[in-house]
């Protein structure tokens, strides 16, 4: 079933939706290069050419808080609150709904095979094909902020710090697609009003303003409460409050929520029957 | 033949919201080729969904070899089902198609892929199987439906008025396909809104028509009971009182209806062939110019109406 799913969402336009998903964050980081080298008194030569010694800007303690700055903007701004969130929601209605919609469901329900393997499967399946967009997006970001710096910046790319702290971010993203996925998943199974998800997505969006006894009804304050240790700002209007959960709860309710909101579509399916007239 | 029940259906009703489908059928459906003849909305579909599982029935219980089928996925593991719909993983081939959905069975990639080329050598699709579904002709698709409902080697097949849209080689290939399939022994349910196609498969037919089951048995039986339909032709001609008048004086003609404003009249008789011979003569002896001659009920919407007597009118 697995198989079978990523074959058809490689050929398909959720593919292409992750991966333009994905890209955003690269139009930002490119952007946030652009300025900072701009910033730092960079100059075009002539407009065709670039200056090649501004790409050795020493990187200093300054220098680098800016950038890991830079770095927490994108990866909670492009990447939790837009890409993620809506390439799960491109995501959701294809389990079920689209394949009714598109008349193949019966090539499925009438497989000798349960149900819940069919949702599992695709839920899967979208996993694999959404994730190693958003790890190859989020290297990327981390290269090109580094880029103005030349061989220091490569230095830093590459460092064992970095490196580290990269794979926790991509263990966040992770949490984050699979919570996300799970989320919309389950919603499009109980409601079959768009307006619901947008309501998600208004609610994720407006978690630093929320009290504390609402914040936890949020994914987004988990997923923050577990990003690397300098994820605290100035003043940005989606910077984490300096209190969070404690890392069981994170842990249980990211575990949680996606066996809660895929076992409810598994039960649904179940009983669902293959009519495709309303 | 065996007299083992593949299918049974007791008491079978199913209804969308207050739109009946099928209505108190209660059928056994033995080994062999069996045709499920009706009109469009006469509850084929619906019939096919429940047997195969895909629908819960509102009332009644369906079996499949003694076991409930709904939400019983090993018994839907005895059925190869071809849908009625043209609707497919198009960006796949041919091949990746059945072979993909084998595999959904738990099947081995490599037993997969070689009973999905058996099927579509089968079905005549070899040289196309590697090309990608949407560049499929309808028949193709149609082909590339029966290579996934037989290839793993189910014991009952159902299949979902499989000659829609084909030309007349695909119909006639299509046929004679269901025909070999019967000669190797494989149980096949096959519906279809032309009599004479079904005819052309298999003795057994079973008649539906509004949610209702009007006839079962042999195809012979049902026909003579057609032959006893009346015929209805409308006849355009350019003195249609005349013509009422000769053609009353027949003794083949049970019944003529005026309708003067299209220049015509419809007659009815019982043995149509004896009115030829009335038409004949109509022409040459009472000098009357006929523009038109068409049988009126050939669509077996009006032999449906006969068998069931005016039962649809009655309700539920």
């Amino acid at each position: 079933m697995v198989r079978l799913a990523l074959t058809r969402y490689r050929r398909s336009r959720h593919f292409w939706t992750s991966l333009i998903l994905a890209a955003v964050p690269l139009i930002g980081a490119s952007v946030f290069s652009l300025v900072f080298l701009l910033g730092s008194g960079f100059a075009f030569t002539n407009p065709l050419t670039i200056s090649v010694p501004l790409l050795d800007l020493e990187i200093d303690e300054a220098r680098m808080s800016e950038i890991v700055k830079s770095f927490q903007y994108i990866f909670k701004g492009a990447f939790l609150h837009f890409g993620v969130i809506f390439a799960a929601l491109s995501f959701a209605n294809s389990v079920i709904h689209e394949e009714r919609a598109e008349q193949t469901l019966h090539y499925l329900f009438l497989q000798p095979t349960r149900r819940w393997v069919i949702v599992i499967g695709k839920y899967i399946a979208f996993m694999l094909m959404a994730l190693p967009c958003f790890v190859i997006s989020l290297v990327l970001v981390k290269f090109i902020l580094l880029l103005p710096f030349g061989a220091g910046g490569l230095g830093a790319f590459f460092s064992a710090e970095n490196i580290s702290l990269t794979l926790k971010e991509i263990a966040v993203m992770l949490l984050a697609i699979s919570s996300f996925t799970a989320l919309f998943l389950g919603l499009s199974n109980l409601f079959r009003n768009p307006i619901v998800p947008l309501m998600i997505y208004g609610w994720e969006a407006a978690v630093s303003f929320l009290p504390a006894v609402l914040k936890q009804f949020s994914i987004t304050y988990y997923l923050k409460s577990m990003l690397p240790a300098g994820s605290t700002g100035s003043g940005s209007a989606i910077e984490f409050m300096a209190e969070g959960p404690s890392t069981l709860q994170t842990v249980l309710v990211l575990t949680l929520l996606p066996v809660v909101c895929v076992g409810i579509t598994c039960w649904r399916a179940s009983r669902q029957e293959c009519l495709y007239s309303d | 033949m065996s007299n083992v029940a593949l299918v049974e259906l007791s008491n079978v009703s199913r209804w969308y919201g207050e739109i009946i489908g099928v209505n108190r059928i209660s059928v056994t459906l033995r080994p062999g080729i069996t045709g499920l003849l009706g009109p469009n909305g006469a509850g084929k579909s619906t019939l096919m969904n429940l047997m195969a599982g895909m629908l819960a029935p509102s009332q009644g219980t369906v079996h499949v070899f003694d076991q409930p089928v709904w939400g019983n996925p090993n018994q839907m593991g005895r059925l190869g089902y071809c849908a009625q719909s043209d609707a497919f993983y198009e960006k796949l081939t041919g091949l990746e198609f059945v072979q993909s959905l084998l595999e959904v069975r738990g099947w081995m990639r490599s037993r997969a892929r070689a009973a999905a080329e058996h099927a579509m050598t089968q079905l005549g699709m070899a040289p196309n199987m590697t090309r990608k579904i949407q560049a499929y002709s309808k028949g193709m698709r149609q082909r590339t439906k029966v290579a996934l409902a037989i290839a793993h080697n189910p014991d009952i097949l159902i299949l979902d008025e499989p000659l829609n849209g084909l030309d007349a080689v695909g119909r006639h290939e299509m046929i004679e396909l269901v025909r070999l399939f019967g000669q190797e022994g494989r149980n096949v349910i096959i519906s279809s809104h032309v009599l004479h196609e079904i005819e052309a498969m298999t003795n057994n037919i079973l008649m539906m028509s509004g949610g209702y089951l009007l006839a079962e048995g042999d195809v012979k039986e049902v026909r003579s009971d057609l032959q006893e339909h009346p015929h209805q032709v409308l006849v355009r001609c350019t003195d249609p009182r005349k013509a009422a008048v000769f053609l009353l004086s027949r003794s083949a003609i049970q019944s003529v209806r005026l309708q003067e404003e299209d220049h015509a009249l419809v007659v009815e008789t019982r043995n149509i062939s004896a009115f030829y011979n009335d038409l004949s003569d109509l022409i040459l002896d009472a000098g009357i110019d006929v523009s038109l001659v068409t049988v009126a009920d050939e669509n077996i919407t009006s032999i449906f109406d006969y068998l069931s007597g005016g039962r649809k009118s009655d309700g539920v």
